[in-house]
Protein backbone atom coordinates (compact mmCIF):
# COMPACT_ATOMS: atom_id res chain seq x y z
CA UNK A 1 0.00 0.00 0.00
CA UNK A 2 1.45 3.37 -1.22
CA UNK A 3 2.76 5.70 1.52
CA UNK A 4 0.16 8.69 1.37
CA UNK A 5 -3.14 6.90 0.07
CA UNK A 6 -6.07 5.80 2.52
CA UNK A 7 -6.98 2.36 2.33
CA UNK A 8 -11.14 1.90 1.88
CA UNK A 9 -10.52 0.31 6.23
CA UNK A 10 -8.57 3.43 6.83
CA UNK A 11 -10.68 6.03 5.69
CA UNK A 12 -13.48 4.37 7.73
CA UNK A 13 -11.59 4.94 11.06
CA UNK A 14 -10.39 8.52 9.68
CA UNK A 15 -14.07 9.44 9.45
CA UNK A 16 -14.93 8.06 12.70
CA UNK A 17 -12.09 10.14 14.34
CA UNK A 18 -13.25 13.18 12.31
CA UNK A 19 -16.77 12.36 13.90
CA UNK A 20 -16.25 11.13 17.55
CA UNK A 21 -13.93 14.27 18.05
CA UNK A 22 -15.53 16.86 16.17
CA UNK A 23 -12.79 18.18 14.11
CA UNK A 24 -15.23 20.49 11.90
CA UNK A 25 -11.89 21.81 10.32
CA UNK A 26 -10.48 18.90 9.06
CA UNK A 27 -11.91 16.06 6.86
CA UNK A 28 -11.90 12.53 7.09
CA UNK A 29 -9.62 12.40 3.78
CA UNK A 30 -7.22 14.75 5.01
CA UNK A 31 -5.91 12.84 7.53
CA UNK A 32 -2.20 11.41 6.48
CA UNK A 33 -2.51 7.33 7.30
CA UNK A 34 1.22 7.65 8.27
CA UNK A 35 1.02 11.35 10.22
CA UNK A 36 1.46 11.33 14.06
CA UNK A 37 -2.20 11.62 14.90
CA UNK A 38 -1.13 13.09 18.66
CA UNK A 39 1.06 16.11 19.36
CA UNK A 40 2.87 17.24 16.45
CA UNK A 41 -0.30 15.82 13.49
CA UNK A 42 -3.16 16.49 14.63
CA UNK A 43 -2.78 17.28 17.77
CA UNK A 44 -4.37 15.28 20.06
CA UNK A 45 -4.77 14.62 23.53
CA UNK A 46 -5.94 12.15 26.33
CA UNK A 47 -9.38 13.16 26.34
CA UNK A 48 -8.87 12.81 22.56
CA UNK A 49 -8.23 8.78 22.97
CA UNK A 50 -10.53 8.23 24.98
CA UNK A 51 -13.55 9.72 22.72
CA UNK A 52 -11.75 7.53 20.17
CA UNK A 53 -12.07 4.59 22.63
CA UNK A 54 -15.25 5.07 23.25
CA UNK A 55 -16.32 5.43 19.15
CA UNK A 56 -14.05 2.34 18.52
CA UNK A 57 -15.65 -0.25 21.21
CA UNK A 58 -19.40 1.59 19.64
CA UNK A 59 -18.38 0.48 16.14
CA UNK A 60 -16.36 -2.43 16.67
CA UNK A 61 -17.53 -3.97 19.61
CA UNK A 62 -13.87 -3.91 21.34
CA UNK A 63 -12.58 -2.23 24.21
CA UNK A 64 -9.46 -0.86 23.92
CA UNK A 65 -6.86 -1.58 26.84
CA UNK A 66 -3.88 0.18 28.05
CA UNK A 67 -1.91 -2.43 29.10
CA UNK A 68 -1.88 -3.30 25.80
CA UNK A 69 2.10 -4.22 25.25
CA UNK A 70 1.96 -2.45 21.24
CA UNK A 71 -0.63 0.60 23.26
CA UNK A 72 2.17 3.37 22.76
CA UNK A 73 2.24 2.26 18.93
CA UNK A 74 -1.73 1.65 18.39
CA UNK A 75 -2.65 5.30 18.33
CA UNK A 76 0.86 6.59 17.11
CA UNK A 77 -0.91 6.80 13.63
CA UNK A 78 -4.24 6.58 11.65
CA UNK A 79 -2.89 3.33 9.85
CA UNK A 80 -1.64 1.53 13.58
CA UNK A 81 -4.98 2.35 14.76
CA UNK A 82 -6.82 0.92 11.89
CA UNK A 83 -4.59 -2.52 11.56
CA UNK A 84 -5.44 -2.81 15.58
CA UNK A 85 -9.43 -2.71 14.56
CA UNK A 86 -8.72 -5.29 12.05
CA UNK A 87 -7.30 -7.31 14.81
CA UNK A 88 -9.53 -7.15 17.12
CA UNK A 89 -13.13 -6.29 15.99
CA UNK A 90 -15.45 -8.50 16.72
CA UNK A 91 -18.72 -7.74 14.15
CA UNK B 1 4.17 22.08 65.56
CA UNK B 2 4.39 18.96 63.81
CA UNK B 3 2.18 16.06 61.92
CA UNK B 4 3.39 12.41 61.45
CA UNK B 5 3.74 11.65 57.94
CA UNK B 6 1.11 8.81 58.10
CA UNK B 7 -1.80 8.10 60.49
CA UNK B 8 -4.22 5.20 60.97
CA UNK B 9 -1.65 2.92 59.67
CA UNK B 10 -0.10 -0.31 61.29
CA UNK B 11 3.21 -1.48 60.59
CA UNK B 12 1.43 -4.35 58.35
CA UNK B 13 -1.37 -1.81 56.86
CA UNK B 14 -1.52 -1.77 53.25
CA UNK B 15 -0.57 1.99 51.76
CA UNK B 16 -0.25 0.79 47.79
CA UNK B 17 -1.08 -2.48 45.47
CA UNK B 18 -0.50 -3.58 41.79
CA UNK B 19 -0.29 -6.32 39.75
CA UNK B 20 2.70 -7.68 41.09
CA UNK B 21 1.92 -7.62 44.80
CA UNK B 22 1.22 -5.22 47.56
CA UNK B 23 3.23 -2.89 49.93
CA UNK B 24 2.67 -2.65 53.77
CA UNK B 25 3.34 0.70 55.93
CA UNK B 26 6.26 -0.60 56.98
CA UNK B 27 8.04 -1.09 53.80
CA UNK B 28 6.87 2.23 52.50
CA UNK B 29 8.36 3.85 55.29
CA UNK B 30 11.77 1.96 54.26
CA UNK B 31 11.17 3.03 50.82
CA UNK B 32 11.12 6.52 52.05
CA UNK B 33 14.01 6.64 54.04
CA UNK B 34 15.60 5.22 51.61
CA UNK B 35 14.99 7.41 48.83
CA UNK B 36 15.42 10.43 51.19
CA UNK B 37 19.32 9.44 51.77
CA UNK B 38 20.13 9.74 47.99
CA UNK B 39 18.15 12.89 47.26
CA UNK B 40 20.18 15.75 46.55
CA UNK B 41 21.35 18.60 48.69
CA UNK B 42 18.52 20.88 46.73
CA UNK B 43 15.39 22.94 47.77
CA UNK B 44 12.50 21.69 45.31
CA UNK B 45 12.00 18.64 43.93
CA UNK B 46 9.99 18.78 40.71
CA UNK B 47 8.22 15.37 41.38
CA UNK B 48 7.18 13.84 37.56
CA UNK B 49 6.69 10.52 38.74
CA UNK B 50 3.61 9.26 37.17
CA UNK B 51 3.36 5.32 39.40
CA UNK B 52 0.60 6.35 42.28
CA UNK B 53 3.41 4.25 44.90
CA UNK B 54 7.10 6.09 43.40
CA UNK B 55 5.32 9.16 43.16
CA UNK B 56 4.08 8.44 47.39
CA UNK B 57 7.23 7.27 48.29
CA UNK B 58 9.26 10.50 46.19
CA UNK B 59 6.79 12.95 48.04
CA UNK B 60 7.01 12.08 51.45
CA UNK B 61 11.01 11.31 51.03
CA UNK B 62 11.03 15.42 49.52
CA UNK B 63 9.81 16.37 53.19
CA UNK B 64 11.09 14.17 55.05
CA UNK B 65 14.25 16.16 53.78
CA UNK B 66 12.41 19.31 54.87
CA UNK B 67 12.58 20.01 50.81
CA UNK B 68 9.37 21.27 48.67
CA UNK B 69 7.53 19.06 45.69
CA UNK B 70 6.64 21.03 42.74
CA UNK B 71 4.17 19.61 40.72
CA UNK B 72 3.47 20.72 37.01
CA UNK B 73 0.31 20.54 35.61
CA UNK B 74 1.75 19.03 32.38
CA UNK B 75 4.97 17.02 31.59
CA UNK B 76 5.42 19.14 28.46
CA UNK B 77 9.09 20.10 28.90
CA UNK B 78 8.39 23.65 27.88
CA UNK B 79 6.64 24.06 31.31
CA UNK B 80 8.94 21.97 33.08
CA UNK B 81 11.99 23.87 31.85
CA UNK B 82 10.39 27.08 32.73
CA UNK B 83 9.55 25.97 36.28
CA UNK B 84 13.40 24.92 36.80
CA UNK B 85 14.26 28.56 35.76
CA UNK B 86 12.16 30.24 38.41
CA UNK B 87 13.48 27.65 40.99
CA UNK B 88 16.65 27.34 40.51
CA UNK B 89 17.57 25.07 43.69
CA UNK B 90 15.36 22.01 41.95
CA UNK B 91 16.08 19.01 40.38
CA UNK B 92 13.25 16.16 38.98
CA UNK B 93 11.81 13.04 40.70
CA UNK B 94 11.45 10.45 37.58
CA UNK B 95 10.74 6.64 37.28
CA UNK B 96 12.54 7.08 33.68
CA UNK B 97 15.13 9.40 32.45
CA UNK B 98 13.18 12.22 30.56
CA UNK B 99 14.77 13.90 27.16
CA UNK B 100 15.52 17.78 26.81
CA UNK B 101 14.94 18.65 29.86
CA UNK B 102 17.60 21.38 31.29
CA UNK B 103 17.64 20.24 35.03
CA UNK B 104 19.33 17.36 37.16
CA UNK B 105 17.17 13.96 37.37
CA UNK B 106 16.84 12.09 39.84
CA UNK B 107 15.53 8.27 39.58
CA UNK B 108 13.51 6.29 41.64
CA UNK B 109 14.88 3.23 41.39
CA UNK B 110 12.06 1.77 43.70
CA UNK B 111 11.58 -1.87 42.80
CA UNK B 112 8.26 -1.84 40.35
CA UNK B 113 7.93 -5.49 41.91
CA UNK B 114 5.96 -4.49 44.61
CA UNK B 115 6.51 -7.56 47.53
CA UNK B 116 5.19 -8.08 50.87
CA UNK B 117 7.17 -8.38 53.43
CA UNK B 118 6.25 -11.13 56.45
CA UNK B 119 4.12 -10.15 59.22
CA UNK B 120 5.72 -7.54 61.50
CA UNK B 121 4.97 -6.67 64.95
CA UNK B 122 7.12 -3.62 65.76
CA UNK B 123 5.65 -0.54 65.54
CA UNK B 124 7.89 1.99 62.84
CA UNK B 125 9.04 4.85 63.42
CA UNK B 126 6.42 7.35 61.69
CA UNK B 127 9.12 10.61 60.43
CA UNK B 128 7.54 13.93 61.92
CA UNK B 129 7.06 17.20 59.59
CA UNK B 130 6.95 20.53 60.78
CA UNK B 131 3.38 21.65 60.42
CA UNK B 132 4.50 25.10 58.16
CA UNK B 133 7.08 23.22 56.30
CA UNK B 134 5.78 23.73 52.26
CA UNK B 135 5.26 20.51 51.51
CA UNK B 136 4.26 21.30 47.94
CA UNK B 137 3.67 23.89 45.59
CA UNK B 138 0.94 23.09 42.68
CA UNK B 139 0.93 25.01 39.35
CA UNK B 140 -1.73 26.16 37.75
CA UNK B 141 -2.38 28.52 34.82
CA UNK B 142 -2.27 31.61 35.47
CA UNK B 143 -4.24 34.48 33.63
CA UNK B 144 -0.95 36.53 33.63
CA UNK B 145 0.90 34.13 31.19
CA UNK B 146 3.18 32.66 33.64
CA UNK B 147 1.88 29.40 35.39
CA UNK B 148 0.27 30.35 38.81
CA UNK B 149 2.30 28.85 42.27
CA UNK B 150 -0.14 27.54 44.96
CA UNK B 151 1.88 26.70 48.59
CA UNK B 152 0.68 24.10 50.41
CA UNK B 153 2.18 23.62 54.07
CA UNK B 154 2.22 19.91 55.17
CA UNK B 155 -0.49 21.65 58.07
CA UNK B 156 -3.32 22.54 54.98
CA UNK B 157 -2.61 19.16 53.48
CA UNK B 158 -3.06 16.98 56.67
CA UNK B 159 -6.10 19.00 57.81
CA UNK B 160 -7.68 19.06 54.49
CA UNK B 161 -7.06 15.06 54.20
CA UNK B 162 -8.62 14.77 57.99
CA UNK B 163 -11.74 17.10 57.15
CA UNK B 164 -12.51 14.77 53.81
CA UNK B 165 -12.17 11.42 56.00
CA UNK B 166 -14.85 12.76 58.25
CA UNK B 167 -17.05 13.66 55.33
CA UNK B 168 -16.75 10.44 53.54
CA UNK B 169 -16.37 8.24 56.90
CA UNK B 170 -12.82 7.11 55.97
CA UNK B 171 -12.39 7.63 59.98
CA UNK B 172 -14.67 4.69 60.73
CA UNK B 173 -13.22 2.08 58.14
CA UNK B 174 -10.71 3.13 55.30
CA UNK B 175 -11.57 2.05 51.79
CA UNK B 176 -9.35 0.86 49.05
CA UNK B 177 -8.97 3.86 46.27
CA UNK B 178 -8.75 3.54 42.44
CA UNK B 179 -7.68 7.15 40.78
CA UNK B 180 -8.16 7.96 37.17
CA UNK B 181 -6.40 11.51 38.05
CA UNK B 182 -2.48 12.36 38.16
CA UNK B 183 -0.89 12.71 41.24
CA UNK B 184 0.46 16.14 40.79
CA UNK B 185 -2.96 17.47 40.16
CA UNK B 186 -4.51 19.04 43.65
CA UNK B 187 -7.33 16.64 43.06
CA UNK B 188 -5.22 13.54 42.60
CA UNK B 189 -2.68 14.73 45.37
CA UNK B 190 -5.13 14.66 48.23
CA UNK B 191 -7.31 11.56 47.15
CA UNK B 192 -4.79 9.52 46.09
CA UNK B 193 -1.77 10.52 48.31
CA UNK B 194 -3.07 12.21 51.11
CA UNK B 195 -5.84 9.95 51.91
CA UNK B 196 -3.83 6.91 52.25
CA UNK B 197 -0.87 8.77 53.98
CA UNK B 198 -2.99 10.61 56.61
CA UNK B 199 -6.28 8.04 56.70
CA UNK B 200 -5.12 4.61 55.98
CA UNK B 201 -6.83 4.39 52.56
CA UNK B 202 -4.52 1.64 50.14
CA UNK B 203 -4.37 2.97 46.94
CA UNK B 204 -3.76 0.74 43.62
CA UNK B 205 -0.11 2.20 42.49
CA UNK B 206 -1.34 2.65 38.42
CA UNK B 207 -3.70 4.50 36.79
CA UNK B 208 -6.41 3.02 34.48
CA UNK B 209 -7.15 5.17 31.87
CA UNK B 210 -9.65 3.21 28.96
CA UNK B 211 -12.78 1.97 30.70
CA UNK B 212 -11.98 -1.54 30.54
CA UNK B 213 -8.70 -0.75 31.98
CA UNK B 214 -10.65 0.80 35.09
CA UNK B 215 -13.01 -2.56 35.26
CA UNK B 216 -9.64 -4.89 35.71
CA UNK B 217 -8.65 -2.78 38.65
CA UNK B 218 -11.60 -2.49 40.18
CA UNK B 219 -12.97 -6.10 40.07
CA UNK B 220 -9.79 -7.58 41.14
CA UNK B 221 -9.07 -5.39 43.64
CA UNK B 222 -9.12 -7.01 47.63
CA UNK B 223 -12.05 -4.94 48.82
CA UNK B 224 -14.33 -2.58 47.36
CA UNK B 225 -13.17 0.36 45.96
CA UNK B 226 -14.14 3.77 45.89
CA UNK B 227 -13.12 4.94 42.68
CA UNK B 228 -11.61 8.36 42.37
CA UNK B 229 -12.09 10.08 38.66
CA UNK B 230 -13.63 12.97 36.89
CA UNK B 231 -16.72 13.75 34.27
CA UNK B 232 -14.39 13.06 31.16
CA UNK B 233 -13.37 9.61 32.61
CA UNK B 234 -17.56 9.01 33.86
CA UNK B 235 -18.71 9.76 30.19
CA UNK B 236 -16.41 7.16 28.51
CA UNK B 237 -17.21 4.27 31.32
CA UNK B 238 -20.88 5.03 31.07
CA UNK B 239 -20.51 4.47 27.22
CA UNK B 240 -19.00 1.18 27.28
CA UNK B 241 -22.11 -0.26 28.11
CA UNK B 242 -20.94 -3.59 27.45
CA UNK B 243 -18.51 -3.65 30.34
CA UNK B 244 -19.69 -5.61 33.64
CA UNK B 245 -19.04 -3.59 36.12
CA UNK B 246 -18.14 -4.97 39.89
CA UNK B 247 -16.55 -4.06 43.50
CA UNK B 248 -17.34 -0.36 43.16
CA UNK B 249 -18.51 0.82 46.34
CA UNK B 250 -18.91 4.72 45.65
CA UNK B 251 -17.71 7.20 42.78
CA UNK B 252 -16.08 10.24 43.26
CA UNK B 253 -15.73 12.86 40.59
CA UNK B 254 -14.59 16.11 40.55
CA UNK B 255 -12.85 19.17 38.55
CA UNK B 256 -15.75 19.97 36.51
CA UNK B 257 -19.53 19.75 37.36
CA UNK B 258 -21.66 16.06 36.42
CA UNK B 259 -24.76 16.13 34.96
CA UNK B 260 -27.19 14.37 36.91
CA UNK B 261 -27.58 12.10 33.46
CA UNK B 262 -24.34 11.14 33.75
CA UNK B 263 -24.69 10.35 37.44
CA UNK B 264 -27.68 8.53 37.17
CA UNK B 265 -26.16 6.29 34.17
CA UNK B 266 -23.11 5.70 36.38
CA UNK B 267 -24.95 4.68 39.18
CA UNK B 268 -27.20 2.47 37.54
CA UNK B 269 -24.86 0.60 35.60
CA UNK B 270 -21.64 0.75 38.07
CA UNK B 271 -23.71 0.04 40.74
CA UNK B 272 -22.44 2.61 43.14
CA UNK B 273 -23.21 5.89 44.96
CA UNK B 274 -21.70 9.02 43.12
CA UNK B 275 -20.07 12.01 45.06
CA UNK B 276 -18.83 14.99 43.78
CA UNK B 277 -15.73 17.22 45.69
CA UNK B 278 -15.99 20.74 45.38
CA UNK B 279 -12.15 22.84 45.61
CA UNK B 280 -10.51 24.83 45.00
CA UNK B 281 -6.47 25.44 44.08
CA UNK B 282 -6.29 27.88 46.85
CA UNK B 283 -8.14 25.86 49.84
CA UNK B 284 -8.37 22.21 48.12
CA UNK B 285 -10.97 20.53 48.60
CA UNK B 286 -13.26 21.90 51.05
CA UNK B 287 -17.56 20.13 50.44
CA UNK B 288 -18.89 17.13 48.97
CA UNK B 289 -22.22 16.16 47.77
CA UNK B 290 -24.22 13.02 46.68
CA UNK B 291 -25.15 13.91 42.89
CA UNK B 292 -28.40 12.67 43.04
CA UNK B 293 -29.60 13.51 46.75
CA UNK B 294 -28.97 17.21 46.38
CA UNK B 295 -27.84 20.47 44.73
CA UNK B 296 -26.46 21.73 47.99
CA UNK B 297 -22.96 21.18 48.73
CA UNK B 298 -21.96 20.88 52.53
CA UNK B 299 -18.17 22.44 53.38
CA UNK B 300 -16.10 20.10 55.14
CA UNK B 301 -16.65 20.85 59.22
CA UNK B 302 -14.51 23.65 60.10
CA UNK B 303 -14.97 25.59 56.72
CA UNK B 304 -17.59 28.09 56.43
CA UNK B 305 -18.81 29.98 53.35
CA UNK B 306 -19.68 34.04 54.16
CA UNK B 307 -20.93 36.74 51.99
CA UNK B 308 -19.14 40.37 51.68
CA UNK B 309 -20.05 42.69 49.54
CA UNK B 310 -21.52 40.55 47.43
CA UNK B 311 -19.48 38.20 47.00
CA UNK B 312 -19.22 34.66 48.24
CA UNK B 313 -15.95 34.16 50.39
CA UNK B 314 -14.53 30.61 51.94
CA UNK B 315 -13.05 30.69 55.63
CA UNK B 316 -10.96 27.69 55.95
CA UNK B 317 -8.87 27.75 59.02
CA UNK B 318 -6.17 25.53 58.02
CA UNK B 319 -5.55 27.33 54.89
CA UNK B 320 -4.05 30.69 56.30
CA UNK B 321 -6.35 33.56 54.13
CA UNK B 322 -10.20 33.63 53.02
CA UNK B 323 -10.41 33.10 49.35
CA UNK B 324 -13.48 34.49 47.33
CA UNK B 325 -15.13 32.02 44.71
CA UNK B 326 -13.92 31.61 41.13
CA UNK B 327 -18.09 30.48 40.51
CA UNK B 328 -21.52 32.21 41.11
CA UNK B 329 -23.14 30.68 44.27
CA UNK B 330 -26.15 31.02 46.76
CA UNK B 331 -25.48 30.85 50.15
CA UNK B 332 -27.58 29.27 52.11
CA UNK B 333 -26.46 28.60 54.91
CA UNK B 334 -22.26 29.02 56.82
CA UNK B 335 -22.04 24.96 55.92
CA UNK B 336 -23.64 24.64 52.63
CA UNK B 337 -23.96 26.53 49.26
CA UNK B 338 -25.43 25.92 45.98
CA UNK B 339 -23.29 26.38 42.64
CA UNK B 340 -25.21 28.94 40.20
CA UNK B 341 -22.16 29.51 37.45
CA UNK B 342 -19.04 29.57 36.59
CA UNK B 343 -16.73 32.25 36.18
CA UNK B 344 -16.54 33.14 33.05
CA UNK B 345 -12.65 33.82 32.32
CA UNK B 346 -12.03 30.13 34.54
CA UNK B 347 -12.38 26.87 32.17
CA UNK B 348 -11.72 23.58 33.63
CA UNK B 349 -10.85 20.73 30.99
CA UNK B 350 -9.89 17.85 32.06
CA UNK B 351 -8.93 18.83 35.16
CA UNK B 352 -6.42 21.69 34.02
CA UNK B 353 -7.22 24.64 34.97
CA UNK B 354 -6.87 28.08 32.55
CA UNK B 355 -7.90 31.76 31.70
CA UNK B 356 -9.84 32.24 28.46
CA UNK B 357 -7.85 35.38 28.49
CA UNK B 358 -4.52 34.04 28.86
CA UNK B 359 -4.99 31.46 26.29
CA UNK B 360 -6.78 34.44 23.66
CA UNK B 361 -3.30 36.25 24.54
CA UNK B 362 -0.59 33.49 24.05
CA UNK B 363 -2.84 33.12 20.62
CA UNK B 364 -2.76 36.92 19.45
CA UNK B 365 0.99 36.58 20.45
CA UNK B 366 1.58 34.04 17.52
CA UNK B 367 3.61 35.42 14.38
CA UNK B 368 1.68 36.08 11.54
CA UNK B 369 -2.13 36.35 13.61
CA UNK B 370 -3.49 39.83 13.33
CA UNK B 371 -6.44 38.66 15.99
CA UNK B 372 -7.74 36.12 18.14
CA UNK B 373 -10.84 34.89 19.97
CA UNK B 374 -11.46 32.37 22.41
CA UNK B 375 -14.35 31.19 23.98
CA UNK B 376 -16.00 28.14 25.08
CA UNK B 377 -19.41 26.94 23.46
CA UNK B 378 -22.53 26.34 25.23
CA UNK B 379 -21.84 22.47 26.18
CA UNK B 380 -23.93 19.73 25.22
CA UNK B 381 -21.92 16.48 25.92
CA UNK B 382 -20.06 17.11 29.35
CA UNK B 383 -16.65 17.58 27.33
CA UNK B 384 -16.34 21.37 27.16
CA UNK B 385 -13.87 22.38 24.59
CA UNK B 386 -12.65 25.80 23.81
CA UNK B 387 -13.41 27.54 20.68
CA UNK B 388 -11.58 30.10 18.57
CA UNK B 389 -11.98 32.62 15.44
CA UNK B 390 -8.47 34.26 14.47
CA UNK B 391 -7.83 36.36 11.94
CA UNK B 392 -4.74 36.13 9.66
CA UNK B 393 -3.72 35.26 6.17
CA UNK B 394 -0.09 34.08 6.82
CA UNK B 395 -1.44 30.73 8.36
CA UNK B 396 -3.72 27.90 8.49
CA UNK B 397 -5.75 26.31 11.18
CA UNK B 398 -3.15 23.72 11.58
CA UNK B 399 -0.27 25.81 11.73
CA UNK B 400 -1.74 27.89 14.30
CA UNK B 401 -2.97 24.72 16.71
CA UNK B 402 0.90 23.50 16.12
CA UNK B 403 1.88 26.87 17.07
CA UNK B 404 -0.49 27.52 20.34
CA UNK B 405 0.53 23.97 21.28
CA UNK B 406 4.05 24.70 21.88
CA UNK B 407 2.81 27.45 24.56
CA UNK B 408 -0.65 25.91 26.18
CA UNK B 409 -1.19 22.58 27.17
CA UNK B 410 -3.05 20.25 24.83
CA UNK B 411 -6.05 20.35 26.57
CA UNK B 412 -6.67 24.29 25.52
CA UNK B 413 -6.01 23.95 21.95
CA UNK B 414 -9.65 25.49 20.66
CA UNK B 415 -11.06 23.24 18.32
CA UNK B 416 -12.74 24.21 15.91
CA UNK B 417 -10.11 26.85 15.48
CA UNK B 418 -11.62 28.67 12.44
CA UNK B 419 -9.77 31.01 10.22
CA UNK B 420 -12.12 34.28 9.16
CA UNK B 421 -11.73 37.10 7.66
CA UNK B 422 -13.36 39.27 10.46
CA UNK B 423 -14.14 38.91 14.32
CA UNK B 424 -17.64 39.61 14.97
CA UNK B 425 -17.31 42.75 16.96
CA UNK B 426 -20.36 44.69 18.19
CA UNK B 427 -20.58 48.72 18.15
CA UNK B 428 -18.71 49.24 20.86
CA UNK B 429 -15.42 47.32 19.82
CA UNK B 430 -16.58 44.48 22.27
CA UNK B 431 -16.35 40.63 21.13
CA UNK B 432 -19.39 39.42 23.94
CA UNK B 433 -19.82 34.97 24.20
CA UNK B 434 -23.13 35.43 22.55
CA UNK B 435 -21.72 37.02 19.61
CA UNK B 436 -19.13 34.33 19.05
CA UNK B 437 -21.77 31.76 19.81
CA UNK B 438 -24.10 32.84 17.05
CA UNK B 439 -20.79 33.47 15.14
CA UNK B 440 -20.08 30.05 15.41
CA UNK B 441 -23.46 28.91 14.44
CA UNK B 442 -22.81 30.63 10.78
CA UNK B 443 -19.90 28.78 10.38
CA UNK B 444 -21.45 25.02 11.35
CA UNK B 445 -24.37 25.85 8.51
CA UNK B 446 -21.72 27.36 6.06
CA UNK B 447 -19.76 23.86 6.23
CA UNK B 448 -23.30 22.20 5.98
CA UNK B 449 -24.29 23.81 2.87
CA UNK B 450 -20.75 23.22 1.29
CA UNK B 451 -20.39 20.13 2.56
CA UNK B 452 -17.08 20.79 3.82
Amino acid sequence: MSGSTQSQSEHEVAELIVEALNLEDISAAEIEPEQPLFREGLGLDSIDALEIAMAISQKYGFQLRSDDPENATIFSTLRQLTQHIEKNKTG
Amino acid sequence: MKHPLTNNLLADSVVAWNEQGIVNHSQFLDDVRALAARLPEKKYAINLCEDRYQFMVAFAAVIVKQQTNLLPQSRATEIINAIAEDYTDSYCIVEHAVDNLFIEQLQTNIKLNIHNKTAITAQPVIPQIHAEHIAAIAFTSGSTGKPQANSKTWHSLVIGAQMAAEAFGFNQQAKHIVATVPPQHMYGLETSILYTLQSGCPVYAGRPFYPEDIRTVCATASAAVILVTTPVHLRACNKATDIDWTNIERIISATAPLSTEQAEQAEKTMHATVSEIFGCTEVGSMANRETLKTQTWSLYKGIRVYNKNNTAWIHAPHVGEDVAFNDVVEIIDEHHFKLLGRNSDMVNIAGKRGSIADITLKLQQIDGIDDAAVFLPDNNNDIARLMAFVKTNRLNARQVSAALTEKIDSVFIPRPLYIVDELPYNATGKLTRQALIEFSKQFKNDKAQHGH
